[in-house]
């Protein structure tokens, strides 16, 4: 028996869908934090507990199958378990599939951590009959063996005193027999590796195993430590032959055999009587018709559709009340606070930090009813399903099956659909994902199309203009997505062997921990990135300010006349004859026209104008383009401000008029060509960085998409006036 | 009953002899006798008396000698005897007729009984059912008595018992072998079965990756696994496989070879 210590360190490990997240969650309660393993983006759960007087830090380890090393989850997975050495480790397995689920317990056996076993989900073995001798399962793995029916808490208390009893005991690990041929190779291997190098991280048997194996880390590990690898390898050769030569198959499978013996051999042992096998599960029976041939894709849409209806219909009420509620403050300073006063400090709260804080709460809602959504598929299974349904077209654009629903919330919106990258366990479908999410056209464009599509195109042709910049968009996506596989992330074909795990009733606990962490992560990391840039946004367009405006000028000189003022006048025909009259409004707005011109934004704007002149565009929509960084649908907005029309939205007839007269339908597809591909929005931006971990993929996504957008829309708009399209 | 180890080798011929003779001729003649056995007459006449004493002829001088059925028993068994061994050499060893006749008879002079026995056990033992050459030898050991015994052992003794439990056993097991060779070299992969259908895992082709994970996933030669369904668009294939459900692309599953099982 150790010395007791204050606080242990536990890790829970275990297959997916097990229901490891039901004990974590029955273990720590709401003490739990959501963060990323360092340097990956892989999840990383932490909580704690106390229990009679002693502090349990938890990790709840990514869902495994096994501990190779070649998913990033088991990465991770084994990484943690080898470097941070936890106290103990809880391997939590599904009770009606204990030998698959032994397999892993094969690998963890290897690793000689200090284990306790869980059997999670107990009712269902029960009432299928399944019984077993805990004891002798116990007694073979030299481990506690605890049942548990996770979502209900049933054996949390059985389960801590476990974890307690096993962190201080000191019992001797139990070791996989691989078979004497196999055996032998490992001995001979173990003779080359001395133990005295120095306390080593790896058990030596272990390492010995994995060398045989060719494991990648290993191998890096005993090269870099000053091990005679020659004569490992050699020795590795000989093993090889031999074991080819007797059973004819590669090294790799005989283990996996072997694992697989001992997983089996062990449920035989510990099985008093086998489960019932007559009636076909109610699972196989849902299957029938989810993944039906002919009514699987029907009722699929019909889901994916209440997905999408959740995520932005639910969504839209809390919305109009956030943004109501901003709309609301931001009123109270202006007339209460500052008392109308126009000054720097107003502009700052109400522009800048308010406007930046309505940008980030008003994904919220979406946010939180897109985690709701995906947490419900997830729990009941039908995600696995989803992934199943549309992989044969997501594997021909270099996906996976999984992809599918970010890129579908992608017509929502952006921002959630990047954060529901995170049902993908590659890491390579994840980032190409990722990349490509921005070319799915996202709501906040719809405006855009709204106001140029009627502006220079006739009415028969709106459906089908609008039509081809989203197919264009998704087109591209699939493009980039088959160039990304084969340059930036070539290499390693990922497997897309999935379980299909059972259908299950979701815990309602376990949703709405899972929704809350989610999106309090999103808050907190997106949310202040956005904030930040939207204050620079303001920055750029409120500063420098415009001291002398050329209207007053007029005015002074005569020209103008502000109607106000008019009425002071007893005889309209007082005013001159070639003095033009114009209303308060036109008079704010074309200051405010004018402010926007000589502004940071501005400026930039006519400095890049040659740049945009193959384009189509001018200075102006330049500037505006600057403004749809933080967020698309300001494009608009700046659009109307810098032709002196206020903020108009794309309803607004003027501003349309005012396009059609100034730009040709051309350059009306260019810009909506351009605004298509290019400049993310702020929010998507910083929800990349926080998803990759890293702000260089946010910066490739944006320089990439804007040169993207650059040659594409250069290269039809010179086609389009070379043949005369548009024009 | 009179047993074949009760008369002298010499006595055994003269029986055969006289029942031969009375089969062919009807009648066996002192002179036909000694001729048969190529001695002088005076010779035949003593053994006649010899066997008239032990009750296996009747002989009278000067009558034509009569077998008795305790003698015509025991010359069918030698006969039988002897033809066994002619069968061992002719039939076993393919030696020629004549060769075989004359060494069986040469056989049942020169050799022990025992190793008479013991060929004759052994022919009533493969007469008694169409060996597998596998089985051959371990089901022989049978008919030998447990070392140290004096048990004797009769024909009867080495006849196989279970001849056609064994036999179904030995053709099921031939069968399941010739499948897997043919499945072998026919190529046959998951992605080549129909829903519905079982089969018996061979082999994994695939790249060192996916193979990894298909180990991990339980998917090993001699598994059992059974096509579900195909997905609605075709592909992946979804596998029953140790109690749980495995999806996996047309390609993955294209690289593990199986048997069909019916």
């Amino acid at each position: 028996m150790h010395q007791k210590k204050k606080e242990v360190v536990v890790a829970v490990a275990g297959n997916p869908n097990c229901g490891k997240t039901s004990i974590f969650n029955a273990l720590t309660g709401a003490h739990q934090h959501v963060g990323n393993y360092p340097g990956v983006t892989v999840e990383k759960k932490t909580g704690v507990y106390e229990f009679e007087g002693v502090l349990y830090h938890i990790v709840d380890l990514p869902g495994t199958y096994s501990l190779t090393a070649f998913s990033e989850d088991e990465k991770v997975a084994r990484s943690f378990l080898v470097d941070e050495k936890p106290d103990v480790v809880v391997d939590v397995v599904d009770a009606s599939n204990i030998e698959r689920n032994m397999y892993l317990v094969a690998h963890l056996l290897e690793l000689e951590v200090n284990l306790v076993i869980v059997l999670n989900m107990w009712d269902r073995a029960v009432a299928s009959g399944h019984k077993l001798d805990l004891d002798v399962l116990s007694k073979r793995l030299h481990a506690p063996v605890v049942p548990t029916v996770g979502f209900k808490g049933t054996g949390k208390d059985e389960l801590k005193k476990a974890i307690a009893h096993a962190a201080v005991s000191d019992r001797e690990k139990a070791r996989v027999w691989m078979g004497r041929d196999i055996e032998k190779e490992i001995d001979d291997m173990i003779a080359l590796i001395p133990g005295n190098k120095g306390e080593l991280k790896y058990p030596i048997r272990y390492l010995a195993i994995k060398f045989l194996e060719n494991d990648a880390e290993i191998v890096d590990f005993l090269e870099k430590g000053n091990f005679d690898t020659e004569a490992l390898r050699k020795q590795r050769e000989k093993s090889i032959k031999r074991l080819k030569s007797r059973y004819n198959d590669s090294v790799e499978v005989l283990l996996g055999d072997r694992r697989y013996g001992f997983a089996a051999g062990l449920v035989q042992e510990a099985t008093i009587q086998p489960a019932k096998l007559d009636r076909v599960s109610f699972s196989e029976q849902v299957d029938e018709i989810l993944t039906h041939k002919y009514l699987g894709l029907p009722i699929f849409m019909a889901i994916i559709y209440g997905l999408f209806w959740v995520t932005f219909s639910l969504g839209s009420a809390p919305m109009e009340w956030i943004q109501s509620g901003i709309d609301f403050l931001s009123s109270f300073f202006i007339h209460t606070v500052f008392l109308d006063q126009k000054t720097v400090l107003e502009s700052l709260i109400v522009d800048g930090i308010l406007g930046g804080v309505g940008g980030v709460l008003v994904f919220l809602p979406n946010i939180v009813f897109l985690f709701l959504g995906i947490a419900i598929l997830e729990d009941t299974g039908y995600m696995a399903r989803v992934a199943f349904i549309m992989d044969k077209i997501m594997h021909k654009i270099g996906l996976h099956g999984r992809s599918f629903i970010p890129m579908l919330i992608g017509f929502g919106c952006t921002v959630p659909a990047i954060l529901a990258t995170r049902t993908l366990s590659s890491r390579k479908d994840r980032m190409i994902t990722i990349m490509v999410l921005p070319l799915i056209s996202c709501g906040a464009r719809l405006p855009i199309y709204l106001l140029i599509i009627p502006a220079f195109f006739p009415v028969n042709l709106h459906p089908i203009i609008l039509l081809s910049i989203y197919i264009i968009g998704i087109l591209l996506a699939m493009f980039i997505s088959l160039l990304l596989n084969k340059t930036l992330f070539s290499g390693v074909t990922t497997p897309f062997v999935m379980e299909l795990p059972p259908y299950r009733l979701p815990s309602i606990n376990g949703i709405i921990i899972h929704m809350w962490e989610r999106s309090w992560m999103y808050l907190k990391k997106a949310g202040t990135i956005i904030l930040g840039v939207s204050i620079i946004m303001w920055a750029l367009s409120y500063f420098p300010r415009t001291t002398e405006f050329t209207i007053d000028k007029l005015i002074a000189s005569g020209k103008v006349m502000v109607e106000n003022d008019s009425e002071s006048l007893q005889d309209p025909a007082d005013i001159g004859k070639d003095v033009k009259v114009i209303t308060k409004i036109e008079y704010a707005n074309r200051k405010a026209a004018e402010e926007l011109r000589n502004s940071a934004a501005g400026r930039i704007g006519r400095l890049i104008e040659p740049v945009l002149r193959p384009l189509g565009f001018d200075w102006k929509i330049g500037t505006a383009m600057i403004g749809a960084f933080a967020a698309k649908e300001v494009f608009v907005s700046q659009l109307g401000i810098v032709y002196s029309l206020g903020e108009s939205d794309s309803e607004a007839v003027p501003l349309r008029d005012i396009l059609k007269s100034i730009y040709n339908p051309l350059t009306g597809f260019c810009i909506m060509l351009f605004m298509l591909i290019a400049t993310p929005c702020t929010a998507t931006m910083a929800v990349v960085k926080k998803e990759t971990g890293a702000w260089k993929w946010a910066f490739i996504q944006f320089i990439g998409l804007t040169v993207l957008a650059y040659i594409l829309t250069a290269s039809v708009h010179t086609l389009g006036t070379v043949f005369g399209i548009g024009v | 009953m009179t047993d074949i180890g009760e008369l002298s080798r010499s006595l055994e011929d003269y029986l055969e002899i006289v029942f031969n003779l009375i089969r062919e001729k009807k009648v066996a003649r002192i002179r036909d006798i000694a001729k048969k056995k190529k001695v002088k007459m005076a010779s035949a006449v003593s053994a006649m008396k010899r066997l008239g004493e032990l009750g296996m002829v009747e002989y009278e001088a000067g009558e034509f000698i009569r077998i008795s059925e305790k003698g015509e028993q025991l010359a069918r068994k030698i006969h039988e005897r002897h033809q066994l061994l002619k069968r061992f050499l002719t039939g076993i060893l393919f030696v020629s007729e004549g060769n075989a006749d004359r060494d069986a008879c040469a056989m049942e002079h020169n050799t022990s009984r025992e190793t008479i026995e013991r060929i004759v056990g052994f022919m009533e033992f493969l007469e008694s059912c169409p060996f597998p050459s596998e089985l051959l030898l371990e089901r022989f050991k049978h008919c030998y008595p447990p070392a140290g015994s004096d048990k004797k052992i009769t024909m009867d003794d080495c006849r196989e018992p279970d001849c056609e439990a064994l036999m179904l056993k030995a053709f099921r097991e031939y069968t399941e072998k010739e499948k897997t060779v043919k499945a072998k070299k026919r190529k046959l992969s998951i992605s080549d079965l129909e829903p519905g259908q079982k089969a018996k895992i061979l082999q994994i082709r695939a790249s060192s990756v996916i193979r990894q994970r298909l180990i991990d996933m339980g998917v090993l030669p001699d598994v059992e696994v059974e096509v579900v369904r195909r997905a609605p668009l075709g592909d992946p294939i979804e596998l029953k496989i140790k109690g749980y459900y495995l999806s996996l692309r047309k390609i993955e599953a294209s690289s593990i070879r199986v048997v069909l099982l019916d």
